[in-house]
């Protein structure tokens, strides 16, 4: 294993981080494990393609995460917030449903075809990681996922907000009762898990470049990291992203053939040996 | 400010109560007449291609009959599990796979191909049971969203090409061999096709009503209701479950061996979780708490994909639909109607619904 | 004059099982009302309805105003729970649990500092996660963080379950103070000796019905605990 084989992984794993931080406080707060994550995630892709084309990359960061923060909104506004009194497999099925619907949506408008997303100059070239030449891009999605990691830990440490959300997580009848206004809360971290998908598809973007069918491939990813890293803990998803990103990466290099298969035999693996998910919130 | 229960999953009001029916289990009085109606509906089926003229309605009808196998296989588990499985396009486009790898690739003929595609299937839905079975849930749906999109990412590998076609697929090469009577044109051909698909579709649904009304049945609603339960009460929910699961995995791989052998030809597409998504919505759509809801369910969705196909945007109109549905109407076509038909029958005659 | 808090025909009920069947009554400003009862009376019940945990019907009004039905609506008009059973947040430390009270937003003599000079145990364990606490100690952080958003009303639920004499000693002196700054309070308990310490006046709930009420001395009266059923 080398050097850019591990930065590789580094950037997989953020990418995952940044997506699985988001699944994982809504689910947190609305009990909802949102299976249209991934069309997200997608849909902040083909936002930015759109966006790098008319304006610019820099342009798109700042565009589709607010763009998907509103989707975000519609989804908290009119699916979750009326299905509170629903069962946990029916709201997930709904938000399969959603996922389906959002990703023929963005089949019909953008087509069948690959999109290449090219990075902003600056950030093409390659830079020197002990020794080896590695692309800029790669780090530079590296340094995004860092900062809006530690961002989001010590906001929610330190604000009033965030002290809500916590709370409301944990046990949201009591932190209604308290007179924190559990919708607001809700509407917050539901358009900041959304944002979050959107910066992560755009991040993605130029990287990975830009298909129908990436929606649903990472959100199995997700789902797995959320799981493994225990539903309930934000800082064990983003550090479950990390790992599963370096294994999925450096598996690639040394089992080719068995590569694409690893995070479905760690999703099996996990949920079957501990059918009650990791962190002691069944899932 | 009342707290709305949910009707769909866990608090069926359209399922037989367990504790009335626990001391019927199955009479051989109601198998028989279940019997009798089934074979009235495959005979008065196979009048269909005759009535409906035009080829391409035939074609329609028959799209329907094939999906029917996945959203029963669907809603089976739904009904009786509570339990939603997102991947079964596994074992519906895996056996449609198989049939068309083993008549080109290795020669066999369509008998056994369908018979390799039918229990290889189920065989691998029982290997994918034991792992996947023991989860709940959401963790259920997860995994099998995993399991699909897993056989999905096997197939398209560069280096299984050889057996899967990657992305290009796999032609099935039946030549001058027949099925049952039908050789290659007749089983493209939906006119021919309808007759044998609406039996095995009847008959399998028949078995799936026997099961579901059977004692193995009773044991599925209590392990959905209340898991805990049941197993302090000895009974051992895993093996039922398990059951349940690789019976849905062998109604669809039915489903999948008859597509294999009327489109003649499989590609990735038949694998992913749009076309998973499709069993699903005709399932949700048509009702999840009753038997016949998958069925009807399918017939709807194909009518209307080929309605709104005229304007190009089926699958946004379907996936739509589908979410209107499990928002507004949980019991899904067929249950509405038949919770309404039980108000009207209560208003009519003064009795209470039995609950 | 408006009460505080009334009750006008309140029925609640959870899954259709009802726990209360036409309740009425007033709290008013600067008074302590005990409610008393036995095991499953639906005394809990009633302050929860406040916060529309059961299905309520009738009317419940604070100042005079009826309520939504937001739960998160009372702790900003003034109307404050010490739910049984404490529900401290386990994950968060004292302070922070503290400062959740401040989501309502209310001004007024409590904030942490008071709070944490009418509890001084707390002070010390100011850092410390709320699961690390013992029982007297969640009782004091479950007060102190319903008094940080001022109430006027502050509704206590058995607050002495569990409570060794000395600590609901303590808990006594810690409400008297509460009084005097001009709270009004309704406590909840299944032994009346609390409440014969700090209430002028009592409600007795019975399967669910208001049976009786009087000024406190009445509690000692035979016919009136063979009534309530003590």
């Amino acid at each position: 294993m080398n050097i850019a084989q591990l930065l590789n992984g580094l950037a997989l794993g953020s990418l995952l981080m940044i997506l699985s931080s988001g699944l994982a406080m809504i689910y947190g707060l609305r009990g909802v494990m949102n299976f249209a994550h991934g069309a997200l995630y997608m849909s902040g892709a083909y936002l930015a393609y759109t966006v790098t084309n008319h304006v610019s990359f820099w342009a798109a960061l700042i565009v589709c995460p607010l763009a998907l923060a509103v989707i975000g909104a519609v989804l908290e506004l009119v699916f979750f917030r009326h299905l509170q009194t629903r069962s946990h497999i029916e709201v997930g099925l709904i938000t399969f449903g959603l996922a389906l619907i959002i990703e023929r949506i963005i089949g019909i408008i953008w087509g069948p075809h690959t999109l290449p997303v090219p990075a902003p100059d600056v950030l093409n070239g390659t830079s020197n990681v002990f020794g080896t030449a590695y692309p800029t891009y790669r780090l530079f999605i590296l340094a995004i996922a860092v900062v809006m990691a530690a961002a989001l830990v010590f906001w929610l440490r330190v604000s009033d907000t965030g002290l809500h959300i916590r709370a409301a997580s944990q046990d949201g009848e009591t932190s209604a009762i308290l007179g924190i206004n559990v919708d607001r809360v809700s509407l917050t971290v539901v358009c900041l898990g959304a944002a979050l998908a959107g910066l992560a598809g755009t991040l993605a973007a130029p990287y990975f470049s830009v298909q129908p069918g990436m929606g649903m491939a990472i959100l199995i990813n997700v789902l797995i990291v959320v799981v493994v890293g225990g539903v309930g803990s934000l800082g064990g998803a983003m550090a479950a992203g990390m790992a599963l990103g370096i294994v999925q990466t450096v598996g690639a290099v040394w089992l080719p053939n068995l590569a694409a298969l690893l995070p479905y035999i760690a999703l099996v693996a996990v949920l079957a040996w501990r059918p009650t998910g990791f962190a002691g919130k069944r899932v | 400010m009342t707290v709305e229960a949910p009707l769909l999953l866990s608090d069926d009001p359209l399922a037989p109560t367990p504790s009335r029916r626990l001391k019927l289990g199955i009479s051989p009085r109601g198998v028989a007449i279940g019997a009798v109606v089934a074979v009235v509906a495959a005979v008065a089926g196979l009048a269909v291609p005759s009535i409906v003229n035009d080829l391409y309605w035939m074609g329609i009808l028959v799209n329907g009959l094939l999906l029917a196998f996945m959203s029963l296989s669907v809603g089976f588990m739904a009904k009786h599990l509570g339990l939603i499985s997102l991947g079964q396009t596994a074992f519906f486009g895996g056996s449609a796979y198989l049939v068309c790898i083993a008549t080109s690739s290795w020669e066999w003929s369509p008998y056994q191909a369908v018979a390799f595609a039918i229990l290889g299937t189920t065989a691998m839905a029982l290997a994918m049971g034991v792992l996947v079975v023991r989860a709940t849930g959401i963790g259920f749906m997860m995994l099998t969203l995993a399991m699909g999109q897993a056989i999905y990412q096997v197939v398209i590998q560069e280096w299984a090409r050889d057996t899967t076609g990657s992305f290009d697929g796999v032609a099935a090469n039946i030549g001058d061999q027949t099925f049952l009577g039908m050789g290659v044109s007749d089983l493209l051909d939906p006119t021919v096709f309808w007759n044998l698909g609406w039996i095995v579709l009847v008959a399998v649904t028949y078995l799936l009503w026997v099961a579901g009304r059977s004692r193995f049945g009773v044991i599925l609603e209590g392990t959905r209701e209340n898991t805990e339960r049941m197993r302090f009460s000895g009974y051992n929910t895993f093996l039922p479950r398990l059951a349940a699961f690789v019976f849905s995995g062998f109604v669809a791989a039915v489903g999948g061996a008859l597509y294999g052998l009327n489109s003649g030809y499989v590609s990735p597409e038949l694998l992913n979780f749009l076309k998973a998504g499709d069993g699903i919505i005709a399932a949700i759509v048509g009702g999840l708490g009753v038997l016949l809801g998958p069925f009807v369910g399918a017939f709807l969705y194909v009518y209307a994909q080929a309605e709104f196909n005229n304007s190009g945007n089926l699958y946004l109109y379907t996936g739509i639909a589908s979410v209107l549905v499990l928002v507004f109407l949980p019991g899904g076509i067929v249950g509405t109607i038949s919770t309404l038909s039980r108000r009207l029958w209560s208003s009519r005659t003064g009795r209470k619904p039995q609950a | 004059m408006t009460s505080v808090l009334e009750f006008r025909g309140v029925n609640a009920s959870y899954d259709g099982a009802v726990v209360l069947q036409d309740v009425t009554f007033a709290i008013d400003d600067g008074e302590t009302v005990g409610l008393v009862g036995r095991n499953g009376a639906g005394k809990s019940t009633a302050l929860l309805s406040v916060y529309a945990v059961p299905t309520v019907t009738g009317d419940i009004a604070i100042d005079g105003k009826i309520i939504s039905g937001r739960r998160y609506e009372p702790a900003a008009l003034g109307v404050c729970l010490v739910p049984q059973g404490k529900r401290i947040l386990p994950n968060l430390t004292v302070t922070e649990n503290l400062h959740l009270g401040r989501a309502a937003k209310r001004s007024g003599i409590w904030n942490i500092d008071t709070v944490f000079d009418l509890f001084p145990n707390l002070a010390r364990g100011a850092k410390r996660s709320g699961i690390a606490l013992s029982g007297g100690e969640q009782q004091m952080l479950a007060i102190g963080r319903a008094l940080m958003a001022n109430p006027r009303l502050l509704m206590l639920d058995e607050p002495t379950e569990g409570l060794a004499p000395v600590i609901i000693d303590q808990l006594v002196e810690a409400l008297r103070k509460v009084q005097s700054g001009g709270t009004s309070l309704l406590l909840v308990e299944q032994r009346i000796g609390m409440i014969q310490q700090l209430a002028t006046r009592y409600l007795a709930l019975r399967k669910g019905l208001l049976v009786s009420e009087g000024g406190i001395s009445d509690l000692d009266k035979r016919d009136v605990q063979e009534m309530i059923a003590l």
